[in-house]
């Protein structure tokens, strides 16, 4: 059964370009536009990994991500957050969050695609 | 999901189905425990385990141990290829000593010393 | 001038090489002497680690096997014997002209090199296959499982990669398989070892957590960034160390060696080298910092002991960190300058003395007492400036005679003699451009000796003595020159076969009487030479005249002396430096002569008796005879006699002569000129110089006048001088 992914970021062709990507390399994606709409796109969906965005309208990822944390059916699913500067600050909240992984932007569809077969394969 | 069936000497065959991650974990150690302090030996059936994760082949390898610690048999046979996979992977076919029918999907050369 | 990288790695290696031929030859004595071992091993560790930086594969390439045998070497798992070092010494020529051929950006070097290549290899790779059982058992007695390690290391050649994930990496999403998958992207799991004894008992158990370990071997072309990279989410939640495949550590060896030479601390070098990555430096620097009281306050110990990297490899580094030092405290004491800009600074210093001289001279028209000593005090410093400078171009005749180690030991091998070199007076030092040019008069004498001076060991015993023959090399400061012996222990010369050859070559005439030094000193003319079996040494045709040629041109002198039975000497004079002189300077008619002053002995005025004497004569000067020469005649100045004529006595080694001047005109320190095509060939002159006054004076190749006045002044005015002499003593 083939891995699915949430990908949660308020750029639609950034998820674009992910989404494509990764279902090219076989796995089901899913998409999100900020925390909430991430939120509710999990519905209790089998999700094996979550990328998301820290700063977006709305519900922020670590926000979100606080929040899944919280949810017995996603709480040890990983979690690849996506950001611009690799702020000490926000690692640290991250950190704090549960975020392990991250990944700096711009990144190429490549690199995302990576990242997730560290820790998932399709 | 777990389905144990246990016969009158202490024989349980129990069947693995689905999807066996960390989420499953607990509640697989939970139902199997008490199970192995009764039985006297015990079959696995693996044929439709589609996922085993480490957590879930934590359980096993100390099934395993204890097993053998008390002189149980513990006995794994139709192995998934998700259990293929991950046998193959920790390099723990000899650990568990079971005879391991490859199946044709399996890509990775599996060592199968005990092969039948 | 500034050199070219490629040429200063040309340098670095001939010196490099010169170390390890000089510890070759010594170690046949003292096989076992760590620091001669050390010194030829770091020549091919050193080579190989910079030849690899150029490029110069095969330059890399051939040392790199040398450097496998050197290190068994070094590590006691071969011994050194006469046939190894003959090996390495084959091995160092060959390096030489990998070298020479890789900087003169050759493709490759010429197919004979590349032949010699490949049978060197041979014999080189011998002693690493005969001796790896060995050294695997010596080992195994000593630490059973460093051995274990090593040995699956060695056998697979394999990257180890150790995890232990903490409990709640399981928890993050994170599952080590995902990692074990990955890593199969990269290269090839060869094992994975899952270690489970943390598990606990069931009842204890909580899945959740990871209980799990795993000890990996994986062949990758990868490098150690790149597999620390597939952790990289994973990082803050295991325990990872990667340790390269024992190949590694060699290109890290070299990688820490090619760094340049600055200070850098142990952690920086190893990072830079790509054996630690800087996560790892973080954790060690970070732990160091932890236990700063507990005994891991050394981080390559630390290092090694966290199983970060190799042993080897912080050793290297060590190396290179200490090399580092000492080469900056070394350099604070020692510069390297380039031979041409000294060679502008002497020049300049002699234009110094010149225009110094003018000064004085001018000085001493005015007659003005506060000038006169203003000048003599800068004449004072001129000359110690002149002193100073010209010492910066001494160097110690060591080197040069080191070589004939080499050269003692190849040709008594190749005449089957068994020939000893001993080198005393190493330390006498001389000018960089005379030792450059006395090579070759050297290698020829030296030659010369082993081929026909020493006798073969069957001829030696019947003789009665030693069967191992001394060839001796000497140097040392006479009177204002430096003298160098090669000397041997052998037949010595044959009189009477000179003698015959020199009579069927008609350099003589029969029934001419001639002293034995005479006899001997026939085999530096031309077209003489008595080998009777014409070998491959001599018997060139190139003979002992060449050399006597080669030192004279150097304003030098050779002789020689031998004792039948016991030995020949043959000594070269040679002047300390060719640039500047302390003269007497003399006239005759018109013209100034310089006489290099520490050949002068004294002045004394030729009295009327003596004057009748014609163009030479004698005198007998305090009860011995002097012969002496008229400049005016030998120079042909054809003014009128001066009222007064004064002979100046000078000695040249062992003989005296006198020279007849007009005028006595004092001492002076002058810079030699060279003399211009059209004085080349007259004989007695050896150079000229500017005069303070702008007049040229002519320096006087005192030998060859000397030679001259006692050469003609025949038996019968010995005879005669003889006579009086007694006559005189009565």
């Amino acid at each position: 059964m083939a891995k699915t992914i949430l990908i949660v970021d308020d750029s639609a062709s950034l998820r674009q370009i992910v989404a494509i990507a990764l279902k090219g390399a076989g796995y089901d994606v899913i998409e999100g536009s900020d925390g909430n709409d991430g939120l509710s796109k999990l519905d209790g969906k089998k999700v094996n990994l979550i990328i998301s965005d820290v700063n977006m309208p709305g519900m922020d990822g670590l926000t979100m991500v606080t929040e899944i944390k919280k949810m017995p059916n996603y709480k040890f699913t990983p979690i690849i957050m996506l950001t611009t500067e690799a702020g000490a600050d926000l690692k640290a909240q991250g950190k704090a969050a549960g975020v392990k992984a991250w990944v700096v932007k711009p990144f190429k569809p490549d690199q995302m695609l990576d990242a997730v077969s560290k820790l998932i394969v399709p | 999901m777990l389905n144990i069936q246990k016969e009158e000497d202490g024989k349980c065959s129990i069947s693995l189905e689905g999807e066996f991650d960390i989420y499953a974990a607990a509640a697989f150690r939970d139902e199997l425990m008490p199970c192995l302090f009764d039985g006297t030996s015990f079959v696995f059936d693996l044929a439709a385990v589609s996922e085993m994760d480490t957590s879930c082949f934590q359980v096993l390898m100390q099934a395993k141990r204890e097993c053998e610690k008390v002189g149980k048999e513990m006995q794994m046979v139709s192995h998934s290829p998700a259990m293929l996979d991950i046998l193959d992977l920790y390099n723990m076919e000899c650990f568990f000593g079971d005879p391991l029918l490859m199946l044709s999907e399996s890509d990775n050369n599996v060592t199968s010393t005990n092969y039948t | 001038m500034s050199e070219r990288p490629q040429d200063m790695f040309r340098e670095e290696a001939s010196e490099l090489l010169q170390g390890m031929e000089d510890a070759l030859l010594e170690i046949e004595n003292t096989p076992d002497d760590p620091d001669l071992i050390n010194a030829i091993f770091r020549a091919a560790h050193t080579i190989k680690g910079t030849g690899g930086v150029f490029g110069y594969d095969h330059v890399q390439a051939f040392t790199h096997v040398a450097e496998n045998v050197l290190d068994k070497v070094r590590d006691g798992d071969i011994s050194v014997d006469s046939n190894l070092v003959a090996l390495l010494l084959k091995c160092r020529d060959h390096i030489e002209q990998l070298v020479e051929s890789a900087v003169n950006d050759e493709e490759k070097p010429v197919d004979d090199v590349m032949v010699n290549d490949a049978e060197l290899l041979n014999g080189l790779r011998l002693y690493l296959e005969g001796d790896s059982t060995a050294s695997s058992e010596l080992s195994i007695a000593d630490d059973p499982v460093e051995q274990l390690n090593s040995a699956r290391y060695v056998e697979a050649d394999n990257w180890h990669i150790s995890l232990r994930f903490d409990a709640e990496v399981l928890q993050n999403g994170m599952d080590p398989l995902s990692f074990l998958r990955y890593l199969k992207k990269l290269g090839t799991l060869v094992s994975v070892s899952t270690l489970y004894d943390a598990l606990p008992d069931m009842v204890d158990l909580d899945p959740e957590l990871c209980y799990l370990g795993f000890e990996l071997d994986m062949q990758t072309d990868a490098d150690k960034e790149q597999i620390e990279q597939v952790f990289e989410f994973v990082a803050e939640l295991a325990q990872i160390h990667i340790l390269p495949p024992r190949a590694n550590i060699l290109r890290y060896a070299e990688m820490i060696n090619s760094l340049p030479d600055d200070e850098q601390r142990i952690g920086e070098i190893l990072l830079a080298s790509g054996a630690l990555t800087q996560r790892e430096l973080n954790e060690a620097l970070a732990n160091q910092n932890a236990d700063a009281d507990s005994q891991k306050s050394l981080l390559g110990d630390a290092l090694i002991e966290d199983n970060v990297v190799h042993k080897e490899i912080v050793d290297v580094a060590l190396e290179k960190q200490s090399k580092a030092k000492a080469r900056k405290a070394s350099e604070s004491r020692s510069l390297r300058v380039d031979a041409d800009k000294l060679d502008k600074l002497i020049n300049l210093v002699g234009e110094l003395v010149i225009s110094g001289a003018t000064t004085n001279l001018q000085a001493q028209r005015l007659n003005d007492e506060q000038l006169l000593e203003s000048t003599a005090q800068m004449s004072h410093l001129v000359e110690e400036i002149r002193d100073n400078a010209l010492t910066l171009r001494m160097v110690q005749i060591g080197e040069t005679f080191n070589r004939f180690q080499r050269v003692v030991r190849d040709v008594s091998k190749e005449l089957g003699k068994n020939i000893k070199l001993e080198i005393s007076g190493a330390d006498t030092e001389l000018d960089k451009t005379v030792v450059e040019k006395i090579g070759d008069p050297l290698m020829h004498l030296v030659r010369n000796s082993m081929d026909h001076g020493i006798e073969s060991a069957a001829e030696r015993l019947a003789a009665g003595k030693p069967e191992q023959g001394v060839l001796r090399l000497n140097a040392f400061h006479d009177s204002g020159s430096i003298v160098i012996e090669v000397s041997d222990d052998g037949k010595g010369l044959s009189k009477e076969r000179i003698l015959a050859k020199a009579m069927e070559k008609g350099l003589i005439e029969s029934g001419q009487n001639l002293t034995d030094k005479e006899i001997y000193r026939l085999i530096f003319e031309a077209g003489f030479s008595t080998a009777e079996q014409v070998t491959s040494l001599s018997g060139r045709g190139v003979g002992m005249d060449v050399v006597r040629r080669n030192i004279e041109a150097l304003r030098g002198a050779v002789d020689v002396d031998s004792t039948p039975g016991k030995g020949s000497t043959v000594s070269i004079r040679l002047p300390l430096t060719l640039a500047i002189i302390d003269g007497f300077l003399v006239g005759v008619g018109d013209a100034s002569y310089v006489i290099p002053l520490d050949m002068v002995i004294e002045c004394i005025e030729l009295d009327d008796e003596d004057r009748q004497g014609g163009d030479l004569g004698y005198i007998n000067l305090r009860g011995e005879i002097l012969p002496y020469l008229r400049l005016r005649d030998a120079f042909n100045e054809n003014h009128d006699y001066p009222a007064r004529e004064s002979i100046v006595v000078v000695q040249y080694g062992s003989q005296r002569a006198g020279f007849v001047v007009d005028e006595l005109l004092g001492e002076l320190q002058t810079v030699i000129k060279p003399i211009g095509k059209i004085l080349q060939g007259v004989k007695g002159i050896s150079g000229a110089t500017i005069l303070g006054t702008g007049d040229v004076a002519v320096i006087l190749d005192v030998y060859n006048l000397v030679q001259r006045t006692t050469a003609v002044m025949g038996d019968v005015g010995k005879q005669a001088a003889l006579k009086d002499a007694s006559v005189t003593l009565h």
